[in-house]
């Protein structure tokens, strides 16, 4: 096999914990995380939201334990394919492929919706042209950026990411108090303080099952477990987990205060309202530019 | 942005190398070959994202839990996959089948997380069935 296809793929370095977390978060911190709280806060209350959170964090500890088994008995493998090719047999490791392949071309899908649905809130007179320019990007770093590029890019994205996560709550709790926060959301949204909603128990559960398929299938996570120094797996699964949780928590914070001195229209509107609610400019283009 | 942009990114990468490595590698490109391969499948794919994007939008966003059947159905089968020692026929991608159907069919009667929960257990039936029925034939080793 030829050396720039494997410098494509693998990169030249072997990831330890710090590497390997980085690019785990920054593969899942998605659009969906950004674009589906506002509807788990409105469906589930704020018990679905904390759930959301956690379901995801339990997912990544399960592929944690998973993940580690499979380093250990495959040191050669470089993608998912590459396991399958040894523990199926030829004509139906094609199917299982086709398969991985197909869905992963639709989560790719999902994401570009959710990149293009921000770009209509940020830019609504020109969407697509802005994410027309948005795919070129992705087009540049995943197609031909390989994983160096792509190691590097998510070192400074999830600072970013972190960044505003920290810094928008907290700008928006400080400016506000806490207290006026929580009587808005009480006097406006008592319904969001409603816990032991059988829905909500059966929203988690099921968001656990969806998380665990999403993760366990997805060939990116797969080539960064592959790339891992197989005795720092666990931690950095678990760790990836705890830290990937505060992101849902942090964006529930940011939509409370946007919500919690007036009612909403409609839902898919809430993103844009949370935007409003930043009323310096600069913090909403923070938002829109990090997350 | 930008999170969206690493996290799409890594997911094109992810796909890209998967389609190459283990679809076409088979047939041992040479080093041009696999270039040109990777940059038409990438501007393939994303082109046709584009336009399916393009003409959906913007509607309502409940495409999270879309496939929430088949993805709580492959879990499953990949752990069997990746779990047992031996090498597997078509069980796998049968019992994925099964299991989607099973919840999509449960979807009309049901509420939609009941029957992702229906699509993951019965696929961890028919996989415990599947090993139970084959356990004499997988006892020795394989070579």
């Amino acid at each position: 096999m030829n050396d720039k296809w494997m410098l494509y793929m693998r990169g030249s370095v072997t990831f330890g914990l710090g590497l390997a977390i980085i690019t785990l978060l920054a593969r899942w911190v998605t659009g969906n995380t950004i674009l589906s709280s506002p509807q788990t806060l409105i469906q589930y209350g704020i018990a679905g939201s904390i759930g959301y959170a956690i379901a995801g964090g339990l997912a990544f500890f399960f592929l944690g334990l998973v993940a580690k088994r499979v380093r250990r008995s495959f040191p050669e493998a470089i993608t998912i394919g590459d396991v399958l090719k040894e523990k199926l047999l030829p004509s139906y490791y094609h199917t299982f492929i086709l398969m991985l392949l197909f869905m992963g071309a639709y989560a790719l899908m999902v994401q570009f919706y959710a990149a293009g649905t921000l770009f209509y809130y940020a830019i609504p007179q020109l969407p697509l042209i802005g994410f027309g320019g948005f795919l070129l990007l992705v087009i540049y770093f995943g197609g031909y950026g390989g994983l160096k590029k792509l190691t590097s890019l998510s070192f400074y994205s999830v600072v970013m990411i972190f960044l505003t996560t920290i810094l928008l709550p907290i700008y928006s709790y400080l400016q506000n108090g806490i207290s006026p926060i929580y009587d808005g959301v009480k006097l406006y949204h008592p319904y969001l303080f409603f816990m032991g909603s059988h829905e909500t128990v059966w929203f988690v559960s099921a968001a656990i099952l969806v998380f665990t398929g999403q993760i366990l299938t997805d060939s990116a996570t797969w080539m960064r477990i592959f790339v891992t120094k197989p005795e720092k797996i666990g931690l950095a699964f678990q760790s990836t987990g705890l830290i990937w949780a505060t992101v849902p928590m942090a964006l529930l914070a940011l939509l409370l205060f946007a919500i919690s001195g007036k009612s909403f229209d409609h839902v898919y509107l809430l993103i844009q309202t949370m935007l409003q609610a930043l009323d310096a400019s600069f913090l909403m283009i923070i938002f829109v530019f990090f997350v | 942005m930008i999170a969206m942009l690493t996290a799409s990114s890594s997911e094109l990468h992810g796909w890209t190398s998967l389609l190459i490595k283990n679809v076409w590698l088979e047939k041992s490109l040479t080093d041009k070959q696999i270039t040109q391969y990777r940059h038409l499948s990438v501007w393939l794919l994303a082109f046709i994202l584009f336009v399916i994007v393009a003409i959906v939008f913007p509607s309502s966003f409940s495409l999270l839990f879309f496939f929430g059947n088949l993805y709580a159905s492959l879990i499953p089968a990949v752990m069997y996959i990746l779990i047992t020692e031996h090498r597997t026929g078509p069980a796998p991608a049968i019992i994925v089948a099964i299991g989607s159907v099973i919840g999509i069919v449960s979807h009309l009667s049901l509420h939609s997380f009941f029957s992702i929960w229906a699509s993951f257990l019965s696929a961890c039936l028919l996989f415990i069935a599947f090993y139970l029925f084959n356990l004499q034939k997988y006892k020795k080793p394989m070579e």
